[in-house]
């Protein structure tokens, strides 16, 4: 049991990883079949994820509910309403023209579409208070979010299409450069990481689960 | 007993109610879409690569679209999409869609309808197929780089997708000559690592705002041939079809909030320098 | 029970009862329950701009459990049905275009072993799913990371600069190449050194500080566009669709006998 809990994932991780390396290398009907039934099982298994994600927080709101945590009628509120959305979702889909796309068009979408509309406010107001020129960093940070800010509006180009030009050179020339710096950054570690996890040295994407 | 000073003008304004900011931002946001100014709308030419990529193609040729975004960007993406997605019929385009965001697919399903409602010609299964969401991400993109059908045994409406007569001649990633994404996220570096770059298909990217930065390197390194960005790209691509809409109307909106901002962080930084004056000279004083 | 099962997994949400609702729920009446119904809760979320509320809690907790209904929904049509029963048990599919693939169960074991982490004592299962899957999924992403992403990404910053200056046009061109490579190349001296960032290694990495500090200044000018796109977007409806045209267009046809 001792070997199907510890040594067992680690070996099924290396060889599921060197085959698929390997197969990259060796072009065959093969390699074609293994890639691509992989993908076909990975994508039931993500299935499967997806819904455990889903039942781990219906999970949450329920012991909410049973232990009677303060305000756990709104945890009561979440389930009501994640039973009424699955009935309807699984009698007539969710597609629209169906009770469940009704739902879907007239309280998610107002509800998500606003969740994140808020932020309008808070980051005009944290704008204002904390933008401050305060180290020569800060002042470069600042210059080019202002000269981004308004020179990629309408107002910009009629206020000046000097502007707007110049804030095309930031975009395209050292704004650019940064986030290449940051892609090859992040290209590299994931490399790194791969060999990691290839190799048994990195293992905690396996969870405790006990 | 020590005399209270009373606080500055510049104190005072540094010091603005939160609630009298997020006012101003309402109105400027208001005002505007009450009484447009029409200030004109510059096409920028990462947006002009993508109208010129898919007017240029010759008529009927495949093109892929991944519409990965929820309503959270709908305001951003869903434009853009209606106005790419016009083109494409316009062009007379056969055109497979694809979704990797779960709350995503009614609203593609939505920009279908209304599309129809304009080109009751456009026909399901044959100038197009939706082909609805599938779960897994980068995993996806690998898998329709063998085919569709497989990955998406059923479209969005739940009928096969093996035999649609589009399906007989479009059913890998391989076979588009061009693709569109739609991205709210990182879901567009996977299209180009696993798949684009892989079935060496030419690109282009219609991005949320807050994540067009990131796409600009891939535009330079020509993994994407053009970049859509936030509100004022997909304004940009109205005025190229000549359907001004939702975009277009925000775009007067988006620029007085944005004057807005400017101005509010640009008073603050000057009377922050003018405050840190203001003390060093108190404090000389009582030396 | 088992007979509600079948009858689910063969439903594809185009039953004959689907067919009777018609356009009730894209037209007319519906419409404006809805019209109405997305304002109060558009309304609700944007309480939160003052204060936390209980309006607010009652619109996040509903918004969370139609999020889970809907998504659950949503994989069991797009992915459990035609990815895994669907092969399993074709006869299910009334389309007829499903075919026995047997070789299913072994995903879907390993699907079920995730779905146990919520059983306590089994959950330790799910490590030979995430072995499987992230194992794989590395051997696969290596190489196209590589190919993909870092080695197109490196060319382009290296050979993007012009060596022979003979205009004004490439001279500009130089310069703009050298700000991408020197910009680039000081970022990952910043990211990847290690060691104390002083003479030559801090020169640079102070350069990569700076270039940094611009693309995230950049971005704050597009994140800025998009969190106002968003808002924007809310509005329009509020003022068109609800107060436009629910409020002040049905008051005034009642003026106009409309």
């Amino acid at each position: 049991m001792q070997f199907l809990r510890k040594q067992f994932p680690v070996m099924l991780a290396f060889v599921m990883g060197m085959a698929m390396f390997i197969r990259e290398f060796v072009p065959s009907k093969f390699s074609e079949q293994l890639y691509y039934g992989f993908t076909d099982w990975a994508i039931v298994i993500v299935g499967f994820s997806a819904v455990f994600a889903i039942l781990s927080l219906l999970h949450h709101h329920m012991n909410k509910v049973r232990r009677r945590v303060e305000g756990y009628g709104y945890s009561v509120i979440t389930i009501l309403a994640f039973i009424q959305m699955i009935i309807l979702g699984l009698i007539f889909s969710v597609r629209p023209g169906t009770p469940a796309g009704w739902e879907y068009q007239w309280l998610f979408v107002p509800m998500q579409a606003t969740m994140f509309a808020t932020l309008a406010f808070f980051i005009a107001s944290a704008a204002f208070r904390a933008f401050r020129a305060r180290t020569w960093e800060a002042l470069a940070l600042l210059l080019a979010g202002l000269i981004v800010m308004i020179g990629r509006v309408p107002i910009g180009e009629f206020i000046s299409p000097h502007l707007s030009t110049f804030s095309d050179w930031i975009m395209n020339n050292p704004s650019m450069a940064g986030f290449r710096g940051i892609i090859l950054g992040v290209a590299l570690a994931q490399i790194a990481i791969s060999v990691r996890i290839i190799f048994g040295i990195e293992r905690t994407y396996m969870g405790g689960g006990d | 007993m020590e005399k209270v000073q009373k606080p500055s003008f510049i104190e005072r304004f540094l010091q603005l109610d939160r609630r009298i900011i997020y006012t101003l931002v309402a109105l400027a946001v208001a005002i505007p879409l009450l009484f447009p100014l029409g200030l004109p709308i510059k096409v920028t030419p990462e947006v002009q690569s993508v109208y010129d990529m898919i007017e240029d193609l010759p008529e009927g040729s495949n093109i892929l679209m991944s519409a990965d975004f929820d309503p959270a960007s709908m305001p951003e993406l869903y434009p853009m999409m209606k106005s790419v997605m016009r083109h494409i019929i316009r062009k007379h385009h056969k055109l497979a869609i694809t979704v990797l965001w779960p709350n995503g697919p009614n609203l593609v399903a939505q920009c279908i309808e209304e599309l129809k409602q304009e080109y009751p010609e456009w026909t399901n299964t044959v100038d197009y197929v939706f082909l609805g969401y599938q779960v897994g991400g980068a995993i996806v993109i690998i898998s329709v780089g063998d085919s569709f059908s497989g990955t998406f045994p059923k479209d969005y409406y739940g009928e096969s997708t093996d035999g649609m007569p589009i399906i007989k001649e479009f059913n890998q990633l391989g076979q588009a000559d061009y693709m569109v994404m739609f991205e709210a996220g990182n879901s567009g570096d996977w299209w180009i690592v696993y798949g684009t770059e892989v079935h060496d298909v030419p690109v282009g990217g219609g991005v949320t705002a807050v994540v067009a930065p990131m796409y600009y390197p891939y535009l330079q390194a020509k993994q994407l041939n053009g970049i859509i960005g936030g509100l004022k790209g997909a304004a940009e691509y109205e005025k190229l079809t000549d359907v001004p809409a939702l975009a277009t109307s925000a775009m007067d909106s988006q620029s007085m909030v944005h004057a807005l901002i400017f101005v509010a962080i640009v008073l603050a930084n000057i009377f922050a320098l003018m405050l840190v004056g203001q003390k060093r000279r108190q404090a000389r004083e009582e030396m | 029970m088992t007979h509600l099962g079948i009858i689910l997994l063969q439903n594809n949400g185009l039953l004959p009862w689907q067919e009777a609702m018609g356009t009730f729920f894209t037209e007319g009446g519906m419409i404006v329950v809805g019209t109405w119904i997305a304002a109060g809760l558009t309304l609700f979320m944007f309480s939160f701009v003052y204060k936390d509320n209980p309006f607010f809690r009652f619109g996040e907790h509903l918004y969370l459990g139609i999020s889970a209904g809907y998504l659950m929904s949503l994989y069991f049509f797009n992915n459990m049905k035609p990815k895994f029963f669907y092969p399993l048990m074709p006869f299910l599919d009334a389309s007829g275009d499903s075919t026995l693939n047997l070789w299913v169960i072994i995903p879907g074991i390993l699907g079920l072993f995730i779905i146990f982490r919520l059983i306590p004592g089994w959950g330790w299962l799910s490590r030979i799913t995430f072995a499987f899957y992230i194992g794989g999924f590395t051997g696969i992403s290596f190489p196209k990371v590589l190919n993909g992403l870092l080695l197109p990404q490196f060319y382009a910053t290296m050979q993007s600069i012009p060596w022979q200056v003979n205009s004004l046009d490439s001279a500009v061109l130089l310069l703009n190449s050298l700000v991408l490579f020197v910009g680039a190349l000081s970022v990952l001296v910043y990211f990847f050194f290690s060691m104390e960032h002083r003479g030559f290694i801090g020169g640079v990495s102070r350069v990569g500080i700076y270039t940094l500090m611009i693309a995230f200044g950049a971005s704050f000018g597009y994140t800025i566009m998009a969190r106002i796109s968003l808002l924007i977007g809310r509005m329009q409806f509020l003022m068109f669709d609800w107060i436009g045209d629910e409020i002040v267009a049905r008051i005034g046809s009642l003026f106009h006998g409309g």
